[in-house]
């Protein structure tokens, strides 16, 4: 038996194991598949709005050719339109803001992953056990009270 | 005009494909947090943006008497990872190849020490060896010996089907199915929260 089909017949037979332990990509529905990429700190719209650029270009080369789009590709760009994209209509509005309050629900409900994307200064648990306040503590303390301060007097004063 | 069976939601087949991409890495123990099969420079948005390319320009041409979209797509997807990383493999191989065998800088020709250059990794052979693949998949899941039990049903049991996994485990169908999901959960926590720790 050559090399080439020997790999086959291995990839083969992990392909049959990996089917048979974790099912194949039909058994994962689309809520579980946002919590998994969740679980790995993926963004599921940055991975969707990537793959639309990619798409979008592949598009952009039937219209330069000036050759008619085929209907899949259409769907597949109208399906994927970031949720920043500028709405096109009502209706698209209304689908960007359920979207938007659909992902802040989302984030609130799994603090980890939030942690993980933010920048260690933004980390509640960095103050967690923290008997004493540095300086610099104070200082950003202060500033964040006086604005706050101003925000709230504002109005009052124009 | 799409003809040919269902039209497709290709956000929702984006998100599920993602979601097995990422399962797949896990897999094969692909730890680069860029998400990318190093050497290769293919991210999983490359490797979805192609299945998904392939499919909506035509390539890839599907047929309800094939089964599922999702599917046909996964299998497509894996088979592009699976490539990517032979072609690293073999790219490392060669690479080192070329580096050992070239002459030392005095001259003598005695081979060069190969330390400070990329590590070759596993070879293709180690990568799709059966039971470094159960090692990975089963240190994933040691905490939890349910989970390791599913797992070996098929590994030490052969058993591939829904029904008489579930039998073997003395569970439904269904708690089969939620175990699975627990499965493929810690697999890719364990996979990427430990790179991140690494």
């Amino acid at each position: 038996m050559n090399k080439k089909s020997n790999i086959e017949d291995r990839r083969s037979r992990l392909n049959k194991l990996s089917e048979a332990v974790f099912g194949g990509p039909e058994q994962i529905s689309r809520e579980e598949a946002r919590e998994l990429l969740r679980s790995a700190g993926i963004d599921a719209d940055t991975i969707a709005d990537a793959v639309y650029a990619r798409l979008y270009k592949q598009a952009q080369e039937y219209w330069m050719a000036q050759k008619p789009l085929p209907p899949l590709l259409k769907k597949a760009i109208e399906d994927l339109r970031p949720s920043t994209a500028s709405p096109r209509n009502e209706k698209e509005m209304a689908t960007q803001a359920k979207a938007r309050i659909e992902r802040v629900v989302g984030q609130s409900r799994h603090p980890d992953a939030w942690i993980q994307s933010t920048t260690p200064a933004f980390r509640p648990s960095a103050y967690r056990g923290k008997k004493k306040l540095s300086t610099k503590d104070e200082s950003a303390l202060d500033e964040i009270a006086k604005r706050l301060s101003d925000k709230l007097k504002g109005p009052q004063g124009s | 005009m799409i003809v040919g069976g269902n039209i497709p939601d290709f956000r929702a087949l984006a998100d599920q494909l993602a979601a097995y991409a990422v399962q797949i890495f896990a897999e094969y123990g692909l730890r680069d947090p860029d998400l990318v099969v190093s050497g290769t420079g293919r991210s999983i948005e490359d490797f979805l943006a192609q299945v998904l390319g392939d499919y909506a320009t035509g390539k890839i041409k599907h047929h309800s008497s094939k089964g599922e979209l999702i599917s046909l797509l996964g299998k497509a997807l894996k088979r592009d990872v699976h490539d990517a990383l032979i072609r690293k493999r073999s790219h490392l191989r060669e690479e080192n190849r070329d580096v050992t065998s070239a002459p030392s800088d005095d001259g003598t020709g005695t081979e060069k020490a190969i330390d400070g250059l990329p590590h070759p990794g596993p070879s293709v052979d180690t990568l799709f060896d059966e039971q470094e693949y159960k090692d990975r998949v089963r240190a994933a899941l040691s905490a939890e010996p349910d989970l390791v039990d599913l797992a070996d049903t098929a590994f030490e049991l052969n058993i591939e089907k829904r029904q008489e996994q579930a039998d073997v485990l003395g569970i439904s169908p269904e708690e089969l199915d939620n175990r699975k999901k627990k499965l493929r959960r810690r697999l890719i926590e364990y996979g990427f929260f430990a790179a991140q720790k690494q």
